[in-house]
């Protein structure tokens, strides 16, 4: 890149000029071009729908949390501790914890089954942060979080569909 | 090249699919799990000889079975979806997108010109997809000062 300081042609990523040192950070940040890009860099997590909440205490049986979910009709529960969250209870949580084996669900506590400390994300993150994050740890829902407190769950299928609204296409 | 022209020409058969989890309509709804766990897939592929005929995911797992009193010998097909949407590999991607965006599905599985369970797509696989063939919109990332390694480099 061209430094805007003495106009010496660096090798682009370079943090100084290599000519004058001066600072050339902040001219390499990313910026948006329009259309989806734009979206994805400019708007927040609090522009994805979430998911419904519902919240357990650690000590909750499964059955418990189980019979909730499945009243609301999502896969998930986010378990927390004073307000604050300390796990999720998901459905491939379920798959490789609980299915097949025999256990009593009335007796077996969340804690023993749910994810401890999950990924979270804040209202206010770029939605990229989500697709990141999805994408390099295979995450399916992410809780959002306000102050250590969950607020809701941002699930792949609402980044799809986020990412569908403005492709540029018409629906 | 346009995001929507770039989605609308790639295959589904262009994804890094992984192996299907397949089950015959007989096999045990432990078969079933087991073999979905061996995946680390949501779903398996119900066939009767070969051919497509349900699909049993997590969600059918969750309402139908857990907590329910099933039975983990019965056989799959009494608690699988019966019939579910299908795509061929040579569907883009945009498609599978709207078709998981109008049926809220998170699996679609995929049939060849038999009808034979050929494999399956997932939200996941989509997300991962996007991230990775538009990296200046969804990886690159201005650098978080918060950000540590969970291991030491070299660990």
């Amino acid at each position: 890149m061209i430094c805007p300081y003495c106009g010496h042609n660096n090798l682009d990523g370079l943090d100084n000029c290599e000519e004058c040192i001066h600072d050339l950070s902040a001219f390499d940040v990313p910026t948006p071009t329009g259309g989806l890009q734009q979206h994805l860099m400019e708007d927040t997590i609090g522009h994805i729908p979430f998911d419904r909440l519902v919240l357990v205490n650690p000590a909750d049986s499964v059955a418990h949390a189980v019979s909730r979910i499945k009243t609301i009709g999502i896969g998930q529960a986010v378990v927390v501790e004073d307000g604050r969250l300390i796990g999720i209870l998901t459905e491939r949580d379920l798959l490789n914890k609980v299915a097949g084996r025999e256990l009593n669900l009335d007796k077996l506590p969340v804690s023993e089954v749910m994810t401890r400390w999950p990924e979270t994300i804040a209202e206010s993150d770029p939605i990229r942060v989500i697709v990141n994050k999805m994408a390099i740890g295979e995450y399916r829902h992410v809780p959002v979080v306000r102050d250590g407190r969950p607020i809701g769950i941002v699930s792949a299928k609402a980044v799809a569909n986020y990412i569908l609204k403005f492709s540029g296409l018409d629906f | 090249m346009s995001i929507a022209d770039k989605l609308s020409e790639v295959k589904i058969r262009h994804l890094p699919l992984r192996q299907p989890a397949l089950v015959e309509r007989n096999a045990s709804i432990r078969e079933a799990i087991e073999t979905m766990k061996a995946r680390s897939l949501g779903c398996a592929l119900v066939c009767e000889r070969g051919k497509l005929i349900g699909l049993f995911t997590e969600r059918d797992l969750l309402n139908k079975v857990i907590g329910e009193p099933v039975n983990y010998s019965s056989a799959v097909e009494q608690v699988m979806t019966i019939n579910p949407a299908r795509l061929s590999m040579d569907d883009s991607v945009l498609t599978a997108m709207r078709l998981m965006q109008e049926g809220d599905y998170r699996n679609i599985p995929l049939v060849n010109a038999e009808g034979a369970a050929a494999g399956v797509v997932t939200v996941r696989d989509l997300v991962t997809y996007f991230a990775e063939h538009f990296p200046k919109e969804a990886l690159n990332l201005p650098p978080d000062h918060d950000q540590l390694m969970r291991h030491a480099e070299g660990a």
